[in-house]
């Protein structure tokens, strides 16, 4: 129990450390005990407030029951997934620009670090003010990531700034290109699984692209 | 002291706006998708026989209250004499006011929902004293729905049930599905944005639908890309209903492709300045005592505005300009 009170006492630090854009965050989460333990940490609280979102979009799709857990399931694997390619390009192209071979674990642990802005992620739900926030919590990973980043490869602070973009950029657009193809998978699997098709898509809500229209009889 | 008090209020504050689109989502999720889907087209048949009796279009105005009522018919007592006067001066048209545009399926606040205990008794302490401070949560709860209205990813949803709880009224008032009949919506305050959000749907509903606004606070709507036409009525003094130009970012000229701007340049929109009206403390829309220059009381001139938009003295004149 002791423990368990320790490690969130040491995450809250961390948490308040990547809000202070501290550089030597990582240095800190290297040092203490739990390591690794404490971005993993940061990353999970702000998957759950994310998947806040995405679990309004199933809703949306009357999709309930174990269907849902699923729907989250595979939302919350692709977006590690996601995390998981910026912070490989990133580390590809810090060593690259660094000159000197740093642990992936150590970028790794800077890109979940950045997550800490989305621990606000459920605030995306408000109604019309949401998508404003979601912009801003993205903007405010990705400045975190920056804060962490030149220390880490030990480069400049504009170094620092393009290797960040580059990485976000690459992230994104895998992101774009794939979202078809992984919808299309998603809803197959899902049409697999409970025998309809979804009839909204959450690309479709969260676009705000008009449902139904010319099909509505009142 | 202050601070936490501050940070309480604000976490407050941030929990309701999240919870406040959910109503609508629960509706959505588990009655309105399979609702909208029951409702059959008319049949060929039964539009054919609507043709051959070639009835005359009817012409419907549905009022929709502001941000400070609680049900249809549970409107700040102001409102009551207003839409009585509208009934008496607009010949043509039937006036209905018995939709509440804050819920997805017409139930008022006080109806048997999760909050309504607290609803009914903020209702108590409102006509004790219509100026006490707990119920302006009334107000707050509302605007948070005209946000829900607003928004491009809650808004199909809450806009589709809001259309299709207008749409039974007119049936309830003698619309016959399929006859091309004309809707004014009229939205008093937040009740115009939500007019604009069910635009959109009762356009596709076969009916021709125009929005008149009476100190609205407007988004830039995808629905102005189908109403015939919106009339923004608004006081110089009202500064709730100018904030919408600066809270929806597609109202900005610097938004040139927006709904809002495109029906702009489309001659779309009409913005008539009534005079120095504020939205609702004295000399406001529904003033019937403070009188205006010309000897006319603040309400009045309001009724005489809509009459001349909508029943202009030339019958030829069409309802759009």
């Amino acid at each position: 129990m002791e423990q368990l009170g320790n490690y969130f006492s040491a995450l809250f630090e961390l948490i308040t450390r990547a809000y202070r854009l501290d550089p030597a965050a990582l240095a800190w989460v290297r040092d203490h005990p739990y390591s690794i333990w404490l971005t993993v940490g940061v990353a999970l609280l702000a998957g759950i407030s994310v998947m806040l979102g995405h679990a309004v979009v199933l809703l949306l799709n009357r999709i309930t029951g174990w269907r849902f857990v699923l729907g989250l399931l595979l939302s919350a694997v692709w977006l590690v997934l996601l995390l998981g390619f910026e912070s490989v390009v990133l580390w590809g192209l810090g060593s690259w620009a660094g000159g000197n071979p740093v642990p992936y674990l150590t970028v790794l642990s800077g890109v979940l670090l950045s997550t800490a802005p989305q621990i606000w992620g459920f605030l995306v739900l408000m109604p019309y003010l949401g998508t404003a926030v979601g912009r801003f919590l993205s903007a405010w990973s990705a400045v975190v990531l920056w804060a962490v980043t030149a220390g880490t490869f030990n480069v400049s602070r504009w170094s620092a700034l393009a290797l960040v973009t580059l990485s976000w950029l690459a992230m994104h657009l895998l992101s774009t290109l794939s979202a078809p193809w992984i919808s299309r998978a998603t809803a197959s699997i899902l049409k697999r699984v409970s025998g309809r098709s979804y009839w909204v898509s959450g690309a479709d809500v969260l676009s705000g692209r008009p449902m139904l229209t010319e099909e509505v009889h009142a | 002291m202050i601070s936490d008090l501050l940070i309480l209020v604000l976490a407050l504050a941030a929990a309701a706006m999240v919870l406040a689109p959910m109503e609508s989502l629960h509706w959505w999720a588990t009655r309105g998708a399979e609702e909208i889907e029951l409702v059959k087209e008319p049949s060929a048949e039964a539009l054919a026989e609507i043709e051959q009796m070639d009835p005359k279009p009817q012409r419907f105005l549905v009022y929709l209250s502001g941000i400070g009522a609680i049900a249809a018919k549970d409107v700040p007592d102001e409102e009551f004499p207003f839409v009585e006067d509208l009934r008496d001066r607009l010949d043509t048209f039937q006036v209905i006011d018995d939709v509440f545009p804050y819920a997805v399926d017409n139930r008022g606040l006080t109806a048997e929902r999760m909050l309504g205990g607290l609803w009914r008794r903020l209702e108590t302490i409102r006509l004790k004293n219509p100026n006490a401070i707990l119920a302006t949560l009334i107000n707050l709860r509302n605007l948070m729905q005209l946000f829900v209205c607003a928004d491009r990813r809650y808004g199909p949803a809450y806009n589709l049930g809001t259309a299709r709880e207008i749409h039974r009224s007119l049936v309830r008032h003698g619309h016959q599905r399929g006859t091309p009949d004309q809707v004014v919506l009229f939205g008093w305050s937040g009740g115009g944005q939500i007019a604009l959000g069910a635009a959109w749907y009762l356009q596709a509903m076969g009916l021709r639908v125009s929005v008149l606004s009476m100190g609205g606070m407007l988004s830039d709507d995808i629905a102005l890309a189908r109403v015939e036409h919106l009339w923004h009525l608004y006081g110089s003094k009202d500064f709730l209903q100018a904030s919408g130009k600066l809270l929806f970012a597609g109202r900005w000229p610097i938004s040139k492709a927006s709904p809002w701007n495109e029906a702009m340049r489309g001659g779309k929109i009409s913005m008539i300045d009534l005079g120095p009206y504020n939205h609702n403390i004295k000399e406001h829309y529904f003033d019937r005592e403070s009188t205006l220059p010309d000897g006319r009381t603040y309400s009045g001139k309001v009724i005489d505005t809509i009459e001349e938009i909508l029943e202009p003295d030339d019958p030829n004149r069409p309802l759009t300009p």
